[in-house]
């Protein structure tokens, strides 16, 4: 008997993949016996295989010239046309993703991210759901598995388990993490963002302040993203010499530890084992979400609903508005509001 | 006084209020769950979609009718939208008002059978699932843990209502009744009258029954089924009743002729597999039975046995509206929608 197979279109960001697991795990728990394979952006490839209940990874090659692309589209239909599928889910909706899935065998269905393909699906008998963002997405994907006759039971999700963890950081010391990525530099960001804009000097009066709020209870573990932050240059001056990109000082006579270019898989590791996040929301407040770490994430205020659709899921999240780092630093309500939740954790 | 200090809460329940047929359907579930609202003091403002849309050839009337609930909602502000089966909006619709209204809790109950074994199965889901994605809850008439295909976080369990108002009967009081039981099927409430063709498989079961030496009130497989009063009327003069469910048992599904047995006091036979045990208890509430044979002996055992039969009668009519009656429903519905706190935790309720 043929082997059982059902193909997953996700060939985004990993923000957008972290969120679509539960829909993956739950479709997993109720046919138990199919293969999962995942087609998936090349970036995520590496990281998506840490997870047990995926059993292939295709990566999509898309930062190619066109004919490339093109070339390298059809060997993919070739290769993916072998196998007939208990199910295609195109569950990123993007237009490459169900353009490779018509020529592909199998029931098919679509989460649809823009009006675009509505037609195209209906004429292609589709299953469709349209990703509307006026409630949390986790709702939409709800919806459609409810299509494919199964169901998301969010209580019971286990994201990490049997996941393959590098840990490479054993403080022994609880800890919060402030995650210092890009997203808190408009410029390296979107531009039309509250530009939130940490000064070195500011950046030392935050951690000072987290640490006062805390009664000097918890050490301070910061962490970066993936573009160079001058800011971060001048902040990391006074630190210890570095051994392997960890950077250590002491405040208050308390730890503070910088790691630069920090891993997504750091990243997990690092606030699997933390008592506290702040950062800026994105893919890692869904990492703590996964770990059921408190946390405070910094949103933009003309884009509530767009958060919410990627956070009204998030039981531990507590959403604060953008501001400069000088308003930060004089917002008390921020402070009372990390010592209550962390008081309350 | 301030008008505006004390706000109660607001309803704008959107479902057939049959108003079309000119009184006949006064006992419809959805009557009844208005009742439960006006019962428990909330302030219910009723949209009837299909009287509005009566006579919509081409669906031309659909426009004005969306208009029309966007005015109501502007003028009454409601903090639920309720709706019932109202399949002349589809999910595109149901979004652009839940867009328009964002503070709004949508919400929807859908009555008839989701049981996937049955034969217009998919045609109920599609229905359900018009408005399912954007209500933010939804009420069904089956346990929502027999069913794959939803989600429970968002669906829950109610049970077909009954009212004081109009569940009067008690049929218990009486020994002699001209009719040793009754039964009714219709071939969809709307229409009215039996259609040419259609096969219904419980006429085959009925068939089955031997019940030559009894007296029955049987409608909708030789005579049209009846409607309005002259249901009531038919009712009073029956010991018993018969409550048949097409398809196969389904956790807690059943149709609404359920209340109207139980709740008018008449000794109610209820097929087993349904877990109705869980809230009437067999032979003290109402009476399970397997399959033809053993349901044609408790008839004939029943109609004999005054006694027995009264009581087992007026217990089923007391147990029902302890746990099903309009206004505990109704109250748990809006509790649900706004995720209060519940005020009265009763079996069925999750």
């Amino acid at each position: 008997m043929d082997e059982l197979r059902s193909l997953i279109f996700r060939t985004d960001r990993l923000g957008d993949f972290i969120i679509s697991c539960p829909f993956i795990i739950s479709y997993k728990k109720k046919f138990p016996e199919t293969n999962i394979s995942i087609v998936s952006s090349e970036y995520n490839s590496n990281y998506i295989k840490n997870f047990s209940f995926i059993d292939d990874v295709v990566p999509l090659k898309m930062k190619i010239n066109f004919l490339r692309k093109l070339y390298y589209l059809f060997q993919m239909i070739l290769i993916l046309r072998k196998k007939k599928y208990q199910n295609i889910i195109v569950l990123d909706g993007k237009k490459r993703s169900f353009f490779i899935s018509l020529f592909l065998k199998g029931d098919k269905s679509i989460l649809l991210q823009s009006k675009g393909l509505v037609l195209f699906s209906k004429i292609f008998n589709y299953k469709r759901v349209i990703n509307y963002e006026i409630q949390n997405q986790i709702k939409n994907f709800s919806y459609l598995a409810n299509l494919l006759n199964f169901n998301i039971d969010l209580d019971n999700i286990k994201l990490y388990k049997n996941y393959n963890f590098k840990r490479k950081f054993d403080f022994q010391k609880k800890y919060i993490i402030i995650h210092l990525d890009e997203k808190w530099y408009k410029d390296l960001y979107y531009s039309d963002f509250t530009d939130i804009n940490p000064t070195s000097e500011q950046i030392n009066s935050f951690v000072k302040k987290i640490l006062h709020t805390t009664d000097n209870n918890f050490e301070v573990v910061i962490t970066s993203g993936s573009k160079k932050i001058a800011h971060l240059e001048t902040f990391l001056s006074d630190f210890n010499k570095p051994v392997n990109n960890f950077y250590t000082k002491q405040v208050n006579n308390v730890c503070v530890r910088f790691i630069k270019n920090t891993t997504f898989n750091d990243l997990e590791s690092l606030v699997k084992y933390s008592s506290f996040l702040v950062c800026c929301e994105g893919g890692i407040s869904h990492v703590s979400n996964n770990f059921n770490i408190p946390t405070i994430a910094l949103y933009e205020k003309n884009r509530l609903l767009h958060t919410k659709f990627w956070t009204g899921h998030m039981t531990k999240l507590t959403l604060v508005e953008r501001k400069s780092m000088c308003d930060l630093l004089n917002d008390n309500q921020f402070y009372n509001l990390l010592k209550t939740k962390i008081n309350n954790s | 006084m301030n008008l505006f200090s004390k706000k109660g809460t607001k309803i704008l329940h959107i479902a057939d209020m049959h108003q079309r047929h000119q009184g006949r359907l006064f006992y419809s579930s959805g009557k009844k769950i208005n009742n439960g609202f006006i019962k428990n003091n909330f302030n219910v403002l009723q949209i009837s979609d299909r009287d509005f849309l009566k006579s919509n050839v081409f669906n031309y009337k659909k426009n004005s009718f969306i208009n029309y609930i966007h005015n109501t909602i502007k003028n009454f502000n409601p903090d639920i939208i309720l709706f019932g089966h109202v399949d002349s909006l589809n999910e595109k619709d149901i979004y652009e008002l839940k867009n328009d209204h964002k503070d709004v809790k949508f919400s929807q109950y859908f009555l008839d059978t989701l049981d996937p074994n049955f034969e217009q199965f998919s045609r109920h889901k599609d229905r359900f699932f018009l408005k399912y994605q954007i209500c933010d809850t939804n009420f069904i008439t089956t346990n929502p843990s027999s069913l794959d295909f939803i989600d429970k976080s968002k669906t829950f369990f109610i049970p077909n209502i009954c009212d004081r108002s109009i569940d009067i009967l008690e049929n218990y009081k009486y020994e002699n009744l001209e009719y040793d039981i009754f039964f009714a099927l219709s071939h969809g409430q709307h229409g009215g009258i039996l259609k040419k063709g259609y096969i219904d498989e419980r006429v085959e079961f009925i068939n089955q029954l031997k019940l030559n030496d009894l007296k029955k009130n049987f409608f909708g497989i030789d005579k049209n089924p009846v409607w309005g009063e002259q249901f009531f009327l038919e009712l009073s003069k029956c010991k018993m009743g018969l409550n048949l469910n097409r398809g196969m048992p389904i956790k807690y599904y059943s149709s609404d002729r359920i209340s109207s047995l139980i709740a008018n006091g008449l000794l109610t036979f209820l097929q087993r597999g349904y877990s109705y045990e869980e809230f009437l208890e067999d032979r003290i509430d109402v009476i399970y039975f397997e399959d033809h044979l053993e349901l044609t002996d408790y008839i004939k055992y029943c109609s004999k046995n005054y006694n027995e039969r009264s009581k087992i009668a007026c217990n089923g009519k007391e147990t029902y509206f302890k746990n099903f009656e309009n206004i505990l429903v109704t109250k748990y519905m809006v509790e649900k929608i706004l995720e209060h706190k519940l005020s009265h935790k009763l079996s069925w309720m999750n």
